[in-house]
């Protein structure tokens, strides 16, 4: 496979409009009134580059990707979970089991079994 | 100034209220916190000896990247005549934080929540321009409005991420287990503290992953 850099497309907010632009190119590509026609315009591009849309939104926050790059995506990974800081009286343990207990005893009733 | 948590950028602030009437609203926020990876945060975590409520909420506004506000209760207090003013307070510290902090605190970003789309104009206009979005009351509302502004945040590239509905089911399920578990773990199901229910959910999250 061609060893080459992604290109990537953004779809920006400018002054109540939308701009269509390449992320190397220094000048915008296309003005849109609408962010609609902007990503319709900016996606076909992505397209035909294998690139990648980036669309941003009204904060100028990414608010979703699309690629259309050839380049193998990396493997996707459940998101960790994360457990409070303060902690409770019962020990996590106890917790734990309890929890492990309830799911075995009703697998039937709601999700935990599944 | 407090220290930097290292988990600055998964800390979520949630500033809302904590009476009765709110608190199915608030359990559906820490679950959904929980749910798609990240760690909420209050002020009714344990605080240290003598330390001052305010100190201790100013010290988890500086760990938190992300915060929630929850600024509904507008309502006057039937007894003093008076509304409260803890959550616009909280806001603004965040804003000010955010305005005013660290090079890491520029980075913060808040949700702001209310029980109705635009009302906060009448009473709050100054925030016009950060993200505002209305709940009705509703749970299964706020769940989805809570992990689509979190999933902003996440590339969807490399991180399974549940949908709103799925994380609404998922909480019911939780919600369905609930009295069962407190039973087991002689908790009282309706005065559990915010660490045994946020440590319930974030396991019982680990025990049934999607």
């Amino acid at each position: 496979m061609e060893n080459k850099h992604t290109i990537y497309i953004h779809v920006i907010p400018h002054n109540d409009r939308w701009v269509v632009r390449g992320e190397s190119y220094k000048k915008v590509t296309s003005v849109h009134d609408t962010q609609r026609t902007a990503i319709d315009v900016a996606r076909k591009i992505a397209q035909s580059v294998n690139g990648e849309l980036v669309i941003h939104a009204r904060d100028g926050r990414i608010r979703e990707r699309d690629s259309y790059s050839h380049d193998p995506q990396p493997p996707k990974s459940p998101r960790e979970v994360l457990y409070p800081t303060s902690g409770s009286k019962t020990s996590k343990q106890e917790i734990r089991k309890a929890i492990r207990e309830v799911i075995k005893e009703n697998k039937d009733r709601f999700l935990g079994g599944s | 100034m407090p220290k930097i948590s290292v988990d600055f950028s998964k800390n979520i602030f949630i500033n809302c209220p904590f009476d009765g009437n709110y608190i199915y609203l608030f359990n559906a926020i820490v679950f959904t916190v929980h749910d798609i990876g990240f760690r909420p945060r209050c002020a009714l975590e344990a605080s240290n000896a003598g330390q001052f409520r305010l100190n201790k909420i100013l010290d988890i506004i500086s760990e938190c990247k992300y915060s929630i506000h929850d600024i509904s209760r507008t309502e006057l207090d039937a007894i003093t005549g008076l509304p409260r003013f803890n959550m616009p307070l909280e806001l603004g510290l965040d804003l000010g934080c955010k305005r005013f902090g660290t090079s890491q605190q520029l980075e913060k970003v808040s949700l702001i929540l209310d029980i109705e789309p635009f009302r906060y104009q009448k009473f709050i206009s100054d925030i016009s321009g950060q993200d505002v979005f209305a709940h009705r009351g509703e749970e299964k509302k706020v769940v989805e409005i809570v992990r689509n502004w979190l999933s902003l945040e996440l590339d969807p590239r490399t991180i399974i991420m549940p949908g709103g509905d799925m994380i609404f089911q998922r909480y019911k399920a939780f919600q369905m287990a609930l009295p069962i578990l407190c039973e087991k773990l002689n908790w009282i199901t309706n005065e559990l503290p915010f660490a045994d229910f946020s440590y319930a959910a974030a396991t019982w999250i680990n025990e049934n992953p999607f």
